[in-house]
């Protein structure tokens, strides 16, 4: 029988097919297969992506403070090795290399073995500073590894951060000073202490906590009031706390911070800086040439004749008057008082002796009869009235005997009589055209010593002229044999009668100042000079005028900085007394900020516009037609203009600074002559108008240059705030100022190791003493070119990317 | 004699063979196991993705949470003993970290605190130097690990390491400084 063929081509089909249906289930198993772990994958990959991520983290934390603990380690001692972008060369930085050498190695975590990998860049612009007051800038990149395959990379910008960004800050709050809360917006900006805040809040309690807030930006302090209760916030309130025992009452805190309660919170002490002695170097680059005589000089290059560097002023300055010229210039004249010589002369001297036989006449001796008391005294008085006589009118006094004597001749004494010369050195940049004629120039004394008329080829645009004229007294003792005295090699004649004032120097220099200002001295008098005194026979007035940047220019050419558009850019000022020395400025009047764009405006107007000149009609100066308006008012409610740029802003250094506000004292004393001899620029609106941010204040250092330590906190000094010796004087009211910037100082209470009463109080606690303060924060303001920094980085920009490969 | 062609053309109808019938079925039954097992596999692997996916996010809560609101630097010991696992929200946590901020809308349950019963963690801070002239002596190293059990009762875990501030550096003039 034939077989059928068909037959086992059929089972083995069957099996085939059995195959094939097991091959398609199999490849569907290994679709799935690796389908379905995918999400492991990725949850197991994004696992690793975090921990990455807090790796790099990990690096760019561990750079923050190794760079902030070189600054400290600088600041401390000075030295230059110290700071992280030190080179001798500009390309190889030995501190980043060490850094970044022994970071790369180590492996901080437990967990697997991750690692990062560190690289940090100082930026060009920022690279080779010898001081600590002007912002670093560092690119950092951190790269996590894990098993030293690179998994994630962080990026950032840090920048120094700037002690300028405050809008009010006190390192220590004097327990004899409160903040008083007015129940009006007072402080637009940051504020911090590193103590604790006194506020007096009865005025906002009073209105039944629904006032405006007195901060409208974040408040912070270091400490907590030991007293405070633990439901509260760790600050005094005095006159009514917007806590209870459960806690912020609602609204309360709102009335005080705009923010509420999220706005007053605790943080990290900052301290002040202990010296400004590096930014000397800035101002004047060239050690071998600065000046040591009295006087105020402009950096120069020892070579090419060049400014280089910006103003030194030796000894001090009763006044600085920044000022424009009738063509927009900054002119900037500065009066010094100085001690030329002592001359010794024997006159007679005199005694008094008796009568003989004695004379005697009637004279008051103790009171007999006392009046009431004044008002408000405290009561007491009458007949007898005992302690509290001393405050009451005496109306009657016992009669008794006093004897009368006479002046006789008693031989000869020696005197010795000191000629108080005045400097003033006068410094224009020019950097818009000029065109004096003899008339102004004579005005202006812009003679050369021989008398004739300063060319105006001296004065063109790009030259920074400087002139120096010293006024001598015709009653001086120290003329040498022919009547003259001697000054820059320049012969002043004795005059006939009164005084005579003569340019001795004049130099006109290319190139334009880098705008420092360092004083060797005070700026303004001490507090002896307030009540009229001359000191070495000139009045001490202070700072005051209107403030305009410096114009960059190129250190080896001269020419200008332009920007994109062809413009000229600025440094912005910035006068700098040294901290160490103990010097202060004193504010005698309005300190204005210079305006581009109304200066464009008014010139195109008025191509003539006399920017030097006086408004009768206002009291007025015609700068103010140049310069932001501190008087504008937006929705009826004080808002001065705010700088547009950093370039025109005005920063303040010094231990103390003092202000001289408008007050309604009587007796005439400097404080109210200065605001009525038109120094207040705006009109006599009773307010000093101040742009600028001011630091006041210092760490102490102990011997070793350490920071000084009291009780674990750290000593500061410095402070601003009104004319010491007036500040106690009721009668005198307490000074209108408006500062549109900020105020950094160092404590509100008396400096370190003063025993004068020399304190800073905002108001004290008689809540009468202090001044009246309106401050607005002016963000442009805060990126001041040299202002100090603090030891600590931020981030400015932040990228953060994969690395894998 | 006359033969319908369908009926001639019909072939008698044989059936598969118990051999082949059996064979095919132990192919089928291969393949379906074999595909059977990877879908539980799978599904089992998804289930570890999204768990580990939730446990890296709850690690990374309990560290940005820890950072921001400073535990590390309030002198709070944020410690969990070596080897205790506690639960997510024990403190220096709080349950209220991990409930979302915000207007919740109704039927949307966005409060995960519910989510993290079944984790437990361990925080454990260890500063970098105790020496004060060093410059990370105000630096340490926080480990926050999550654990769960996963199908087979077997612990697993999570963890995130960085370097953070946790106390004040020592005094210096321009810098953060001094006692809080």
């Amino acid at each position: 029988m034939k077989k059928d063929p068909r037959k086992g081509k059929r089972g083995a089909s069957v099996l085939l097919l059995s195959i094939v249906l097991m091959f398609v289930l199999l490849l569907l198993s290994a679709t799935i297969y690796n389908l379905i772990p995918i999400e492991l994958h990725t949850a197991n990959r994004s696992h690793q992506d975090l921990n990455g991520h807090y790796v790099a983290r990990a690096g760019i934390q561990e750079t923050m403070s190794w760079l902030r603990h070189q600054m400290v380690k600088f600041e401390g001692v000075q030295n230059e090795q110290d700071l992280p972008d030190y080179t001798t060369n500009g390309t190889s930085f030995p501190n980043i290399e060490a850094f970044e050498s022994a970071i790369n190695a180590r492996r901080p975590f437990t967990q697997g073995n991750w690692r990062y990998e560190i690289d940090i860049v100082p930026q060009q612009n920022t690279m080779g500073f010898t001081n600590n007051f002007e912002s670093r800038l560092y690119a950092v990149s951190s790269t996590a590894l894990l098993n030293d395959r690179p998994i994630r990379r962080i990026e950032v910008l840090l920048r120094q951060k700037t002690f300028a960004s405050f809008a009010f800050y006190t390192e220590a709050f004097d327990q004899n000073s409160q903040m008083l809360l007015t129940g009006e917006s007072k402080i637009f900006g940051p504020v911090h202490t590193n103590d604790w805040f006194r506020f007096n809040a009865t005025a906002v309690a009073s209105a039944g906590w629904n006032t405006e807030p007195y901060f409208t930006d974040v408040v912070t302090h270091a400490k907590k009031d030991p007293a405070a209760p633990a439901y509260g916030d760790g600050n005094t309130w005095l006159g009514g706390a917007p806590y209870n025992t459960n806690g912020p009452v609602a609204g309360r805190y709102e009335s005080v911070f705009e923010g509420g309660r999220n706005d007053l919170r605790q943080k990290n002490a900052i301290d002040l800086p202990s010296s400004t002695d590096t930014v000397i170097a800035t101002t004047w680059p060239d050690a071998a040439s600065r000046p040591t005589d009295f006087g105020a000089f402009v950096s120069k290059d020892p070579n090419t004749g060049k400014v280089n560097g910006g103003v030194v002023i030796n000894g001090n300055a009763q006044e600085m008057n920044l000022r424009l010229d009738r063509y927009g210039n900054q002119h900037t004249v500065i009066k010094q008082g100085h001690n030329y010589g002592t001359n010794s002369k024997t006159v007679k001297a005199y005694k008094y002796v008796s009568y003989n036989p004695k004379k005697y006449t009637n004279c008051n001796g103790s009171c007999k009869t006392y009046g009431p008391p004044p008002t408000g005294s405290g009561g007491g008085g009458g007949v007898g009235g005992g302690n509290a006589a001393s405050n009451a009118p005496c109306l009657e006094y016992n009669i008794v005997q006093c004897e009368v004597t006479q002046q006789v001749e008693n031989g000869t004494t020696t005197q010795t009589s000191t000629d108080a010369d005045q400097i003033t050195t006068e410094i224009f940049e020019i950097t818009e055209p000029v065109n004096y004629t003899n008339a102004q120039k004579t005005s202006l004394g812009l003679v050369n010593p021989d008398g004739t008329f300063i060319d105006n080829s001296q004065l063109t645009v790009g030259k920074t002229l400087i002139v120096r004229k010293v006024t001598v007294q015709a009653d001086d003792t120290t003329y040498d044999a022919n009547g003259n005295k001697t000054y820059y090699g320049t012969e002043v004649a004795k005059p006939a009668s009164g005084s005579v004032t003569k340019v001795v120097q004049v130099e006109s220099l290319d190139g334009q100042i880098n705008g420092n200002i360092y004083a060797n001295g005070r700026i303004g008098g001490t507090e002896d000079q307030r009540t009229g005194n001359s000191e070495l026979g000139v009045n001490s007035i202070g700072l005051w005028g209107i403030a305009k940047g410096s114009a960059k220019t190129d250190p080896n050419t001269g020419d200008f900085v332009l920007d994109n558009q062809g413009n000229k850019t600025y440094n912005n000022k910035a006068i700098i007394t040294p901290l160490n020395q103990g010097n202060s400025i004193a504010l005698g009047g309005d300190m204005l900020q210079f305006d581009p764009a109304k200066f464009n405006a008014v010139k195109a107007g008025n191509a003539n516009y006399d920017f030097s000149g006086i408004n009768n009609s206002t009291r007025a100066r015609n700068w103010t037609q140049a310069a932001l308006d501190p008087n504008r008012m937006v929705n009826g409610k004080s808002d001065p203009e705010r700088s547009p740029t950093a370039e025109h802003s005005l920063g303040l250094i010094s231990l103390d600074i003092w202000m001289k506000g408008p007050t309604n004292h009587s007796s005439g004393n400097q404080i109210s002559k200065n605001h009525n001899t038109g120094k207040e620029l705006t009109g006599g609106d009773g307010t000093s108008d101040c742009y600028f941010v001011a630091l006041a204040g210092k760490t102490e250092l102990d011997a070793n240059g350490n920071p000084r330590m009291v009780n674990g906190d750290t000593v500061s000094s410095g402070g601003f705030g009104t004319w010491r010796t007036h500040r106690d004087n009721l009668n005198d009211m307490l000074g209108k100022f408006r500062v549109i910037g900020g105020v950094i100082q160092g404590t509100v209470g008396r400096n370190y190791n003063d025993s004068a009463n020399d304190t800073h109080h905002w108001v004290d606690n008689s809540g009468s003493v202090g001044y009246d303060l309106d401050m607005f924060y002016d963000i442009e303001a805060t990126r001041q070119r040299i202002f100090p920094v603090q030891s600590d980085f931020a981030i400015i920009r932040f990228i953060e990317m994969t690395a894998r490969l | 004699m006359f033969v319908p062609s369908f009926a001639r053309k019909k072939a008698p109808r044989r059936g598969f063979s118990l051999v082949e019938v059996l064979t095919a079925m132990f192919v089928i039954v291969v393949g379906l196991s074999g595909v059977t097992a990877t879908l539980w596999w799978g599904t089992r692997q998804t289930d570890n993705g999204k768990v580990i996916t939730e446990a890296s996010n709850i690690a990374r809560i309990c560290m940005e949470t820890l950072i921001i609101q400073g535990r590390f630097k309030q002198s709070v010991n944020v410690n969990d003993a070596a080897n205790v696992r506690n639960p997510v929200s024990a403190p220096p946590l709080a349950a209220a970290d991990f409930t979302t901020v915000g207007t919740t809308v109704a039927g949307d349950d966005r409060n995960i605190a519910s989510m993290t019963d079944r984790f437990t963690r361990n925080i454990s801070m260890q500063p970098l130097s105790n020496n004060t002239t060093d410059y990370d002596y105000p630096l340490c190293r926080a480990t926050v690990r999550i654990y769960w059990k996963d199908k087979e009762n077997r612990e697993r875990s999570v963890t995130h390491e960085t370097i953070t501030p946790w106390r004040d550096p020592p005094a210096g003039a321009g810098g953060s400084g001094g006692t809080p």
